[in-house]
């Protein structure tokens, strides 16, 4: 319906503005595993994914 | 004179500090299932990263005498991008590779409902970025 790029562009930003949210620990995980910046759930610390 | 004190640095896990963690997975997120396996506990906790995410089914391995443990993601299972082996940051063995041990991030005594499920649920959101997009956004750091 959008198209290729315009979602992959919408998904780009919707990471970025995580990604970045994640970096001045801004984000949390609720009970139910939902990732959230409300301060529901527990603080999620900071990590380094490894590998390939 | 002085008396040295050897403090093993990698104790594993003893059957009392697995079941510590597994009460604690529970009273947060819920445990699915839990089975004992071989010198071991495995435990099965659904996670959900975002409202639009499906809900994923995790599977947490713990060995007693080993520091280390291990995550799968058991379903869905999880699809792999044209001319790509693999998702980024997993083992070979298709477990999710969710810190960086150099930097010691994590260590056995670290609660698993404050580090290793918080960062699955993390690694889960950028994978389903990663599926449409094939660009991973959750940086990280590849072995050289």
């Amino acid at each position: 319906m959008f198209g290729e790029t315009v979602v992959n562009e919408a998904l780009t930003n919707y990471a970025e503005r995580f990604e970045k949210l994640r970096n001045e620990s801004g984000l949390n995980v609720s009970s139910t595993g939902g990732i959230n910046s409300k301060n529901i759930g527990v603080p999620i610390r900071k990590n380094t994914f490894y590998g390939n | 004179m002085a008396t040295k004190i050897y403090i093993p640095r990698h104790k594993g896990y003893s059957e009392s500090e697995i079941m510590n963690q597994l009460r604690r997975i529970n009273e947060i997120y819920g445990i699915d299932k839990v089975k004992h396996i071989s010198r071991g506990y495995s435990c099965n906790i659904s996670l959900q990263p975002t409202d639009l995410s499906c809900l994923y089914k995790v599977k947490i391995v713990f060995r007693i005498g080993q520091p280390r443990i291990k995550v799968f993601v058991c379903e869905p299972c999880l699809r792999f991008r044209k001319n790509e082996k693999m998702p980024p940051h997993m083992y070979r063995d298709n477990s999710l590779c969710l810190y960086y041990p150099g930097y010691r991030e994590w260590s056995k005594n670290d609660n698993l409902d404050e580090t290793i499920i918080p960062w699955t649920a993390l690694w889960l959101f950028y994978y389903e970025i990663w599926e449409v997009t094939g660009q991973w956004k959750g940086g990280g750091k590849h072995p050289v």
